[in-house]
């Protein structure tokens, strides 16, 4: 009996020792990559630039995903969807 | 709102010579109206991301417009390629100035170009 309500303490404190560790972990800051020095310009020219934003089925990702700022989200998407109607990016992929 | 930017897409089986002539007859509207044209860019026949007409590829032109505040200009050039069979897109958008550097369309599409020599030229 003793020996096992011991085992059960040293569990206990290990499993809260796990817990504090884990509110611990460090989290880095996200920048959105177009507010930065150097950033570069949201065009519907750049396919390029703007293929990174597009999923595998050509769906325009949420910036929740990207940590694009919502002003660049906003110009984003407007350029994306100027590439598709130049046919420079596609509508969807099947 | 007087500097303009516009791109559009030719049918695919265009000769160069045809692309060069619908640049011509579209920087000859510019100017009867005083308007200019700052940079015109020949991308190269690149393919579409979806068919379109049944064409799998286009030639993309850019060009760069001052309308001088004429905006009769840009009604004009949209009924032009509206008109024009030739022309299978079209995106006229106004700009807050024209970069001087050649566009990230024209760096990207280098390897459709091939061998002619379609140097961006000011005009």
């Amino acid at each position: 009996m003793d020996t096992a309500s011991k085992n059960n303490h040293s569990e206990s404190t290990e499993t809260t020792k796990k817990n504090t560790k884990r509110r611990i972990v460090f989290r880095r800051k996200r920048v959105c990559p177009f507010m930065v020095d150097n950033a570069p310009e949201i065009t519907f020219k750049d396919i390029k630039l703007l293929q990174k934003y597009i999923s595998e089925r050509g769906r325009i990702i949420p910036r929740r995903i990207t940590g694009v700022s919502s002003k660049a989200q906003r110009s984003l998407s407007q350029a994306i969807k100027h590439a598709r109607v130049l046919a420079l990016l596609p509508y969807e992929i099947k | 709102m007087s500097l303009y930017e516009s791109v559009f897409v030719g049918r695919q089986d265009l000769s160069t010579n045809q692309v060069s002539s619908i640049i011509d007859s579209l920087t000859d509207i510019i100017k009867k109206s005083s308007g200019s044209v700052e940079k015109k860019e020949y991308c190269g026949l690149r393919p579409l991301a979806y068919p379109i007409k049944k064409n799998r590829k286009g030639h993309y032109v850019l060009i760069s417009i001052d309308t001088k505040n004429n905006k009769n200009i840009i009604n004009d050039i949209n009924q032009f390629f509206l008109v024009n069979e030739d022309i299978i897109r079209y995106v006229t958008l106004s700009v807050k100035k024209h970069s001087e550097e050649a566009s990230s369309l024209y760096q990207q599409s280098k390897s459709f170009r091939e061998s002619r020599n379609w140097d961006t030229t000011n005009g």
